[in-house]
């Protein structure tokens, strides 16, 4: 009789308040991407100074039974925050927001100038134990909520085409990719980072070059070529194609795996060695009687020419970064961990001693292959 | 005081007539023994319980040749009347002297015949046990592809008799008990002397002869009377149809109790461990049994746990599964009228009375429609957009899953579990299925089966000795050289 | 004793284990790089080392006076009156040991699993599920410690396999760059992570081979800084360390960092956060076991069943007291505080020093 009574109790209890968190899942609104905007519109004391836009798929064309309308679906609402506008959602959606499975953040070049919005924001998304920390940032010149719009209709996965190009540097060097979390420690640790830009062209997307941020702030736009150099001094070494002229013609090597590793002494000055070792294939030269390349001799000028290449271009970007005070080769962090008492001495004045520091670059390009012919 | 028979035939015979009124299956053959003096005999024995082959061939033919029966000679030998009889003129395998009455009237009843002789204070029991009964075929719950085919039947000395062809140990000791008192049911414990721990057997023993009842149906009613927690979903004892399995529990020092009137005898202590073993591992190759064993694991989890993960992911937590897989699955269900919680009970619900349905039907082909029939319910569900087809394929894996476990009782428990864990899971999501796989675990951990704690050994008892090398895995025949641990049993070595 | 009153020593390793590694575990990684920055694994190890002299002590006591247990002896060595003060003090430091736990772990599945579920729901089932464990005996404690800590060797192994391809070893680095000055507090601070091993010592009396206990206690407690040091090993090489000192509980957060997309694996908090609920309970429930068991003796009780329901309304009512996490750990953790100090390090000594005193006088 005892025990009948605790269960009633037991099951009552479990009853009557009911399941607090239960949502059917076809109840719910995946957020896929979000787009961040300044609102220009926005008046004096009005908190609402971003426009926020959310992307979320459309699930009745999923699956099979598919009924063909828009993949995805864009809303757009001016609002304080990126959660915030979530509540100004509520009288358009149907459904609540989800935001566990956040793929991509796009923010508008003109945001990137507010700096205090920025922190606010990435504070938001850090904070939040709903945001999905691995979302990958790209930046645009334009309006962020453009591009979302721009890619709804065309893309033929759920998650998204964007994500699908911003998920790994395995194939791409043309650009960093960057999760949010990856972000915020890169601002912890450097102040600086460089994100993918994102552009419109032509009615479609494309990821090519970054945009780097200083201290939560705008900094300059950088070519995929500067990237590409900026990525090989960090270590990022994806599937690449590096162009030279050798003889006179275009020939092109493919970079299939390499690495980069960086030394730092102290005899005078600061000194980096950056060791750079890069392996992949001859992928196109000139096709004709006297051109063949498979004696070692050829091979290594090839090599040789590669690398002085690489070096030029390395160098070039240095310079430019220098120029703009965005000290982005990682040897700050590299000395932090290695170095931490000379890195205690100089950090603070970091930005101003890395023009300084001299660069020893030991580039080593090896071809493995040639293909099928000679 | 013990009611005895008289030495007069006349008032014997009335006694057992009175005894046994309205038995009609009763035969009260009269004889007269001895072609001089012409003793009066009476055999009584029921109809279709007896061999009657031995009552005409030797009993009564023998009994008619016999020449005389003198009283006056029996002085000088020393010897009763019936003895003499029985000694030199009965030609019956088996024959004892007996003068209680009741005691007589049971043998009668168990299919012995009574041979009352005028004048003798003693009747004599005439082994002659015969019935109707099946013949030794496979067991159809237990089948192996390579193995004996032989299974226990309803009688018990033929059951000891093939317990005896594997163990040919005069260590192998038989104990008959009585249980029931109306029924009178003969219940043997076997076990070997020198391997089975002493307490366990004295255990065993205990408690059966603890039971007052009276009648015991069959094994089962004899494991719920015995065992530790009678109210606890999980059996604490193994069953089982094969004399193959039953010798080997035996030798790995467990204790054999055979119920007469079942095929299925019941093995004892029985834990988690021994649950997961089927005969099957023992008959094919090492990696096999291992594969096996791992793939039972899997589906005990696979049964009790998948529609509450369905019904917690779906309803709760959609972000605690990859993106591709969460918009899949809004998208099955899009156009589904009822909410997670109730189309897994929904479905769970259909299978159950399927499956029920499919026992009415005979064997395991009625089973077999009964699930089959429920994936094409489940299939025009889907058709008709009521049920999603994950849905549909998850109540499809716990069904399979179900039968690949060999223990069927443990399967059954499982099968209640999962209906708890899918309301916890319906109230309190991933939070709640895991609260309720704690207090299994607990559970698990009190539950004791004669003295041997049930979980064993994955909760500590015989861990150290290895006993995880046939529990978990099969190991090869080769490195089992110590028999498991937690039976406790006296000699250690199986194999040098 | 019969075979299955007494409990293994194996189980008893595990009980300690099981016990010790609850929430502690989740903020460890942010709690000692706070203090020490990189060098946030040496307080771990030296905090688990240090309770090791404690243990010994204990150990000791029981040697002196083979067959008893502690309650007699303490009786023996100090008087009832005084003994019973000790009792309480340790009675009300397991209550409110439990308190702090089950608040942290309600927070916890909170911000994970069950967002708007009150917070009190969670705190109520979790609490009654470990009434469940702590009405049985000792036996099955280890039992259940022993298949606990399977789940619980399954789960570190998970982590650590899930965190390799991401892992970046040189954030340990710098190492012995911090201000050693800070040692000490950092050491306090890792000592409340092994909190709980004292359960071990209720269970002492029922262990089948007394003499061996020790080295199984010792194990048990290097097992233990052994998973606090892989944990924080796996949360500094995938955070670096200035996330770490911003992520409250690292420990989850590696599985929300795993990304493997070739692999199909996003999301995992959930197998983590699943896994870890029966870890949590694992520290629940011996805790309440102790309480109760010490609640027995100084009142002398019947059975202990009946006092683990009088103490789940007062444990309750102690778990809901801060009004948010920032309060569980500032006030009801310096509460605890104090308390461990007292209970893993006060009342070993004084019960070593006391019994070797009495021994000595009375040899004499």
């Amino acid at each position: 009789m005892k025990k009948l009574l605790v269960l009633l109790l037991i099951s009552s209890l479990m009853l009557t308040s009911g399941c607090w968190d239960s949502r059917e899942i076809e109840q719910r609104l995946f957020v896929t991407a979000i787009a961040v905007d300044i609102n220009e519109e926005v008046q004096e004391g009005n908190v609402n100074r971003l426009i926020v836009t959310y992307k979320y798929p459309n699930i009745n064309t999923i699956g099979k039974n598919s009924d063909g309308g828009h993949i995805n679906f864009t809303l757009s609402v001016p609002a304080s925050g990126i959660s915030q506008a979530s509540t100004a959602f509520m009288g358009e959606a149907p459904f609540p927001f989800y935001f566990k499975h956040l793929k991509v953040i796009i923010f508008s070049k003109e945001l990137l100038e507010h700096e205090e919005l920025v922190r606010h924001i990435l504070d938001e998304l850090n904070r939040s134990p709903q945001i999905n920390k691995r979302a990958r940032i790209a930046v645009t010149e334009g309006k962020a909520r453009d591009v979302l719009k721009v890619t709804a209709g065309q893309e033929y996965r759920t998650e998204g085409g964007i994500y699908q190009v911003l998920r790994s540097n395995k194939f791409t060097n043309r650009f960093t990719v960057k999760s949010l979390t990856d972000l915020i420690t890169d601002f912890d640790v450097a102040g600086v980072t460089i994100v993918p830009r994102i552009s419109i062209v032509s009615g479609k997307f494309v990821v090519s070059g970054g945009c780097i941020l200083k201290n939560y702030k705008f900094l300059a736009w950088v070519d995929q070529n500067h990237n590409r150099a900026i990525n090989i001094m960090n270590g990022i070494i994806g599937l690449e194609n590096i162009d030279t002229i050798y003889n006179g013609t275009l020939l092109s090597y493919a970079v299939t795996r390499g690495y980069s590793r960086k030394k730092v002494t102290f005899d005078d000055g600061i000194t980096v060695r950056f060791d750079i070792k890069l392996q992949g294939y001859l992928q196109g030269y000139n096709i004709s009687q006297k051109n063949q390349v498979y004696d070692e001799k050829t091979l290594e000028d090839i090599e040789n020419n590669i690398e002085e290449e690489l070096e030029k271009k390395i160098l070039e970007t240095r310079k430019f970064l220098d120029e703009i005070g965005a000290p982005l080769f990682g040897v700050g962090e590299h000395m932090s961990k290695f170095h931490p008492k000379v890195w205690k001495q100089v950090k603070d004045n970091w930005q101003e001693m890395m023009p300084e520091v001299k660069f020893q670059l030991n580039i080593d390009v090896n071809i493995r292959r040639t293909g099928l012919t000679k | 005081m013990v009611d005895k028979i008289s030495k007069d035939i006349k008032e014997n015979v009335e006694k057992f007539k009175n005894t046994f009124k309205d038995a009609d299956d009763l035969v009260y053959r009269n004889i007269k023994i001895g072609k001089k003096n012409k003793k009066e005999a009476y055999l009584i024995f029921i109809d279709g319980m007896v061999d009657k082959s031995v009552i005409s061939d030797y009993a009564i033919e023998v009994l008619f040749d016999e020449m005389e029966i003198d009283e006056s000679n029996l002085d000088s030998y020393k010897t009763s009347l019936s003895e003499k009889i029985s000694e030199e003129s009965i030609a019956v395998h088996d024959v004892k002297e007996e003068d209680s009455y009741d005691k007589l009237v049971d043998m009668i009843l168990v299919g012995e015949t009574v041979l009352l002789i005028d004048g003798s204070d003693k009747a004599l029991i005439l082994s002659t046990r015969g019935w109707p009964t099946r013949g030794v075929q496979e067991p159809q719950t237990e089948t192996v592809v390579r193995g004996p085919r032989d299974g226990f039947v309803e009688t018990l000395r033929f059951n000891t008799a093939l317990l005896r062809r594997h163990i040919r140990d005069p260590k192998l000791k038989i104990k008959t008990l009585q249980v029931g008192r109306r029924s009178k049911t003969d219940v043997a414990v076997v076990y070997i002397e020198d391997i089975a721990n002493d307490k366990i057997v004295e255990e065993v023993i205990n408690r059966i002869n603890k039971i007052d009842i009276d009648y015991l149906p069959g094994s089962s009613a004899l494991e719920a009377l015995i065992e530790d927690s009678y109210l606890s979903l999980f059996p604490q004892l193994e069953n089982t149809e094969r004399p193959d399995s039953a010798a080997a529990s035996l030798l790995e020092g467990r204790v054999v109790i055979i119920v007469d009137n079942t095929p299925f005898v019941l093995m004892v202590p029985a834990t988690i461990g021994t649950l997961f073993q089927s005969t099957e591992d023992y008959y094919s190759r090492w990696p096999i049994g291992t594969l096996v064993r791992f793939v039972r694991i899997l589906s005990a989890i696979l049964t009790a746990v998948s529609p509450a993960l369905y019904i917690a992911f779906t309803a709760y937590h959609p972000g605690l599964i990859p993106t591709a897989f969460t918009l899949y699955l809004a998208a099955s269900r899009v156009n589904v009228p009822f909410p997670a919680v109730i189309e897994a009970f929904l479905m769970e619900i259909t299978i159950e009375i399927l499956r029920e349905s499919g026992t009415r039907i005979a064997g395991p082909i009625g089973t077999t429609i009964g699930i089959v029939g429920g994936i094409i319910i489940g299939q025009a569900a889907v058709e008709a957009g009521i049920v999603s087809p994950l849905k549909i394929i998850i109540t499809a894996i716990t069904t399979i899953s179900f039968f690949a476990i060999p223990s069927y009782e443990w399967a059954s428990s499982l099968r209640i579990i999962r209906f708890a864990f899918m309301f916890l899971a319906a109230v309190l999501g991933l939070y709640g299925l895991m609260l309720g796989i704690a207090i299994l675990i607990v559970h698990l951990a009190k539950l004791e089966s004669f003295t041997v704690p049930f979980s064993a050994p994955y909760s500590g008892l015989g861990l150290k000795e290895g006993d995880l090398k046939d529990t978990l895995v099969k190991a090869p025949i080769q490195k089992l050289k110590r028999r498991p641990q937690f039976t406790f049993p006296k000699d250690k070595t199986r194999m040098k | 004793m019969k075979k299955n009153e007494t409990i293994s020593n194996l189980q008893i390793r595990n009980l300690l284990i099981t016990t010790v590694i609850g929430v502690g575990i989740l903020a460890l990684p942010n709690q000692m790089v706070t203090i020490l920055d990189n060098d946030g694994w040496i307080p771990i190890i030296l905090g688990g080392l240090l309770v090791i002299p404690f243990a010994v002590m204990l150990d000791r006591v029981y040697k002196l006076y083979p067959d008893k247990n502690i309650y007699q002896i303490g009786r023996e060595v100090y008087g009832k009156l005084i003994f019973n003060i000790f009792m309480i003090i340790i009675l009300m430091y397991f209550v409110i040991q439990d308190a702090y736990v089950a608040r942290i772990f309600a927070e916890v599945v909170k911000a994970y699993l069950l967002e708007t579920t009150p917070t009190e729901i969670i705190i109520i089932t979790i609490l009654l599920v470990s009434a469940y464990l702590a009405r049985c005996e000792i036996q099955v404690l280890g039992r259940v410690a022993t298949l606990v800590y399977i789940i619980l060797i399954t789960l570190v192994g998970f982590l650590v396999l899930i965190s390799l391809p991401d892992a970046d070893p040189t954030n340990m680095l710098p190492v012995f760059n911090a201000d050693f000055k800070k040692l000490p507090s950092a050491i306090t601070g890792a000592l409340f992570s092994y909190a709980g091993y004292e359960v071990v010592f209720i269970a002492y009396s029922s262990s089948d081979d007394k003499n061996n206990i020790l080295k199984y206690i010792i194990r048990g407690l290097l097992v233990v800084i052994g998973i606090y040091l892989i944990v924080f090993v796996i949360t500094l090489s995938l955070f670096g360390i200035d996330q770490i000192k911003r992520e409250l509980w690292p420990t989850i957060a590696i599985a929300n960092e795993v990304d493997l997309p070739g692999y199909f694996l996003e999301n995992l908090e959930g197998i983590v956060l699943a896994l870890w609920v029966v870890v949590v309970y694992s520290t629940l429930g011996p805790l309440l076991f102790a309480a109760s068991r010490i609640f027995l003796n100084i009142f002398t009780t019947k059975s202990h069943d009946f006092i683990v329901l009088l103490l789940i309304p007062i444990i309750y009512v102690i778990s809901i007291l801060p009004v948010n996490v920032v309060e569980v750990y500032e006030k009801l953790g310096k509460v605890l505080n104090y308390f461990i100090a007292v209970s893993i390090i006060g009342i070993p000594a004084i019960l070593f020093i006391g019994a070797l005193v009495k021994k000595r006088r009375s040899k004499a």
